[in-house]
């Protein structure tokens, strides 16, 4: 039952290119996701 | 509950767990048991990640808070999306190139036996004490909401649990989860649409959300810094980095759903749609409770949601009083929401600024008689700390859902338990078979000896589960204590494989006693100080690390080469 280390695996995300910019993306969908959520806070209060 | 919903729920509490196992039909090994195979597409991960993630109390209590604090409570996932980037990046390369079944499995690799065994034991007392309250937790709210008996709904949800856990392993878990979360989905979507279709006809949706963020339930986002608030944006993008990666780097609840994985790129892929959709979901949920706060302003709630509660105070002499003073603040309150309404639609600033006055000091109004009311069921009760949080939405669902949704949304509910309990009974199961049964008492038997053992300790892990859930109850103020205690390992955890991936020059003795001393500091603070528990995660980790490297300037032994390949992004 002893697992084999999987060798190692360079598979490219399926869009964008490359790993970085997939992680670049999620962090700029973050910021935006916070900007819009302080715009709706502070427009509703 | 109609006939309809009965129907409706208990063929979706048991379509669900058929499914998945049939998905894990030709399960044979171990490695088909623990790991499924490594066959697990991103999107299958995902959910489940998400799935074990989202208990009950996520959909029960998630939607009372927003009715009861606003929305702010959306900041604490603010950090997951970064600690999802983070553990793509580091963790899961890592952990599949390391051929291990358990996070904890790789310390040993990478330091020595016995950081291996104070993290799994570690691991094994938090999570055990923790997943009968997952299945717990529902079965009390039920039990006030419909006088179901609480003990006989735990039994049912933690057999239907344990069965299927044991039985398909994780590859049932995988795609019961898979199912789950599109239930979870389908019935947030119809909840919020129903709620929707309930609000007066002359206000619609533009000023339900209007009335929303005149008292504050739309205060998604505090930039204020301040220790002591649990929740702002600070708290959440770091206490909350801290914490996601505590939690799904270093629990292996959440560890084994992307070990599953059929290559790195696929784990990475299902941590990353986490990432996208979690915040969008916590906020989706959040607006849900906040638009059962405006569908109160117009028809009137009961004083307390819970209906025991309300019992018991209506026996007493000051009740008569109490309940008056609250149905003229709430008629109060709806006359100032109904001006408000029209003074929004004049489109005039200064009699919209009056009327917001207005309302809000109407709304201090009702918050001040519910308050009499909270007292006097402490009063009756002998005894503080009442909160009905948990009764809001469910009330509010059985009261005025049609019928067929609410049976459905209580299927969500109970889905939503056993998603979380089954990932859980999983890990627990693996860990005990994988870091203590394989590695001290039988290091050599054969794949089926270990296939029985795993469903074995499946089942006895869900079967105390199950009968912890039974006396949680008399436990009181002990379960929260678990709780609340569960959350104070995770920095320790977190601390010691950021010691694993990141320092290469720490030993076996410096990383063990660097979680010993994270421990007491964060001990420390909770007993000591009054700084919010999302800080802890950064304290105890920093203490952790900080020791871990100062100690091994001491230690002469060897380091121990890193069993994987230089990081790759």
């Amino acid at each position: 039952m002893r697992l084999t280390p999987d060798a190692h695996d360079p598979e490219p995300p399926p869009f964008l290119g490359t790993w970085g910019r997939v992680y670049t993306v999620v962090l700029v969908w973050l910021a935006v996701l916070i900007a819009l959520l302080y715009a709706f806070t502070r427009y509703f209060a | 509950m109609s006939t309809l919903d009965w129907v409706i729920m208990v063929f979706t509490m048991l379509a669900i767990p058929g499914y998945g196992l049939w998905r894990s039909r030709g399960t044979s090994t171990v490695n088909d048991y623990l790991l499924a195979g490594k066959t697990m597409p991103w999107y299958a991960m995902g959910l489940s990640i998400m799935a074990t993630q989202a208990s009950a109390v996520t959909f029960i209590a998630t939607t009372g808070q927003s009715f009861v604090d606003g929305m702010r409570f959306v900041q604490f996932y603010f950090g997951l999306p970064i600690a999802m980037v983070i553990l793509a990046a580091t963790a899961v390369p890592i952990f599949h190139r390391s051929g291990v079944y358990t996070a904890y499995e790789y310390l040993e690799k990478r330091f020595d036996a016995k950081t291996r065994a104070l993290a799994s034991v570690v691991f094994l007392l938090q999570r055990g004490l923790a997943v009968g309250v997952s299945l717990y937790a529902p079965a009390i709210v039920m039990s006030v909401i419909f006088g179901w008996n609480d003990r006989l709904t735990t039994l049912v949800i933690g057999i239907i649990c344990v069965i299927y856990t044991t039985k398909g392993g994780i590859p049932a878990v995988t795609w019961t989860d898979v199912v789950q979360m599109t239930v979870i989905f389908a019935g947030l979507i119809l909840g919020l649409f129903t709620v929707i279709s309930l609000l007066p006809a002359d206000l619609g949706f533009g000023g339900a959300v209007y009335l929303a963020g005149a008292v504050g339930k739309l205060n998604a986002v505090d930039l204020k810094l301040d220790w002591n608030n649990r929740y702002n944006l600070w708290s959440g993008l770091l206490g909350g980095t801290f914490l996601a990666l505590g939690y799904f780097g270093c629990d292996q609840s959440q560890v084994q759903r992307y070990l599953t994985g059929k290559s790195v790129a696929q784990s990475r892929l299902g941590l990353i749609f986490n990432a996208v959709a979690k915040v969008p979901m916590q906020f989706f949920i959040l607006f849900v409770g906040a638009m059962v706060f405006v569908f109160y302003l117009f028809t009137p709630p009961p004083m307390l949601f819970q209906r025991d509660a309300m019992n018991t105070i209506s026996k007493r002499p000051e009740y008569s009083q109490t309940q008056k003073q609250f149905d003229t603040a709430w008629e109060h309150r709806k006359q100032a929401a109904l001006a408000l309404g029209i003074a929004r639609k004049a489109d005039d600033s200064s009699q919209v600024n009056a009327a917001v006055s207005h309302y809000r000091e109407a709304e201090k109004e009702v918050t001040a008689a519910r308050l009499a009311g909270v007292r006097l069921y402490e009063k009756a009760e002998g005894k503080p700390g009442f909160n009905d949080t948990n009764y809001v939405f469910l009330t509010f669902v059985t009261k005025f859902f049609p019928v067929g949704v609410v049976g459905l949304v209580i299927a969500v509910i109970f889905t939503a338990a056993m998603s979380s309990s089954s990932g859980e009974l999983n890990a627990l199961a693996t860990v005990t078979v994988i870091d203590i049964y394989r590695r001290h008492f039988r290091p050599d038997a054969s794949d089926r000896h270990y296939l029985f053992a795993s469903r074995v300790f499946t089942a006895l892990w869900g079967a105390w589960a199950v009968v912890f859930a039974q006396y949680a109850k008399n436990l009181g103020s002990l379960v929260e204590a678990v709780n609340m205690v569960g959350s104070y390992f995770y920095p320790v955890l977190l601390g010691v494989f950021v010691l694993a991936f990141f320092f290469r020059n720490v030993r076996g003795s410096a990383a063990f006693w660097g979680m010993v001393t994270g421990e007491a500091a964060v001990v420390l603070c909770a007993l000591f100080t009054n700084i919010a528990f999302l800080w802890y995660n950064v304290i105890g980790t920093i203490v952790v690390v900080l020791s871990g490297v100062f100690l091994s300037q001491f230690e002469n032994r060897p380091v121990q080469s890193p069993p994987e390949p230089a990081l790759q992004a």
